[in-house]
């Protein structure tokens, strides 16, 4: 297996596993507090906005390379 | 990723932004409103520090943004409409390069102004402290990294549509931005119409979280930040300005010039 081919691999992986991991750090951090750097409100949004974040960019990238092999495979 | 070209373009960005006059305009204003905090004498010297203090970054924060604003939703535009994009782009230079070496330009002149603004800042602070403050220098790091945030979503928009607009629609962003945890939280909260409730949900999961990068209170009453929650910061403004860009250099990648 190319290293290519690996990393896309892995970026299915992470697509598929960072979407739940958000939710989890989402509920996980409702407490409120005085500081936002107190607050598991806040630690917990900003790691969920970057899983989503992360998760979305992977599956884009997969999704992209999948249409392109399905295109190449059809022309070919 | 070509890393000389990239940084060819950073530099030409660089030093077409330098010559803007509004950047010089907003680092004297800058300065000046941070040099006439120390006009405050009739304070006593613990208040007069946390008053310089407060209204210097909050002072930097704004040039910053409104500086990061009007040189990232002109950079592009400006240059495919006089045409002076098109020599570069007929090159072997990749859309996205392209971009990243636009972005860079944008950053080194905020990191320039920020600097300079950020050294007299902590000089007049040094000299009512007798030292030098590093946590202050550490918060403006952080204030550096929202502004990059805020270019990189002013560069977005402004492939999408006009200079103006965009330059509207990233001063929403960072307007919401300083105030998601807030007021949009206690709005979705106190909302009771389904739609808006949606609507506004949406808007919240999108919007950056620039609140998180504000250290003011900690700053001024001299409270220290777990290195966690730093780190944490700083991981979601990589993770946020790198998706921001991507997207931005697949979208300039699909445009016809």
């Amino acid at each position: 297996m190319t290293i290519r081919a690996r990393l896309y691999r892995f970026l299915a992986a992470a697509a598929i596993l960072l979407s739940p991991c958000a939710g989890l750090c989402h509920e996980a951090g409702e407490h409120h507090a005085h500081h936002q750097w107190e607050s598991s409100q806040v630690r917990g949004e900003l790691a969920a906005q970057m899983l989503v974040l992360g998760g979305v960019w992977s599956g884009a990238v997969v999704l992209v390379r999948l249409i392109g092999r399905r295109k190449g495979g059809q022309n070919a | 990723m070509h890393l000389r070209q990239i940084w060819t373009i950073g530099k030409v960005t660089f030093k077409e932004n330098l010559r803007k006059q509004l950047l010089q305009v907003i680092l004297i204003l800058t300065i000046a409103a941070i040099a006439s905090t120390t006009l405050l004498s009739f304070f006593d010297m613990g208040v007069q520090v946390k008053i310089l203090k407060d209204l210097s970054l909050a002072a930097i924060l704004f040039s910053g943004g409104i500086l990061a604003i009007a040189v990232s939703v002109g950079s592009i535009p400006a240059e495919l409409q006089s045409r002076t994009a098109y020599p570069t782009l007929s090159r072997a230079v990749r859309r996205s390069d392209y971009i990243l070496g636009k972005y860079l330009g944008i950053c080194l002149t905020s990191l320039l102004c920020m600097g300079l603004i950020g050294l007299v800042f902590l000089g007049i602070l040094a000299v009512y402290e007798h030292q030098f403050d590093t946590a202050v220098a550490l918060g403006m790091g952080y204030v550096f990294l929202e502004v990059c945030l805020l270019a990189a979503v002013g560069m977005f928009f402004s492939l999408l549509v006009s200079p103006m607009v965009s330059a509207t629609l990233s001063l929403f962003v960072f307007i919401l931005g300083q105030m998601k945890i807030g007021y949009l939280h206690a709005a979705i909260e106190n909302s009771h119409v389904p739609v808006a409730t949606q609507v506004l949900q949406a808007v919240y999961y999108l919007l950056p979280n620039l609140d998180s990068f504000s250290f003011k209170d900690a700053l001024i009453h001299n409270i220290a930040i777990p290195s966690s929650y730093l780190a944490l910061v700083a991981a979601y403004a990589v993770v946020y300005t790198g998706f921001v860009l991507a997207v931005s250099s697949a979208v300039f990648s699909r445009r016809e010039i």
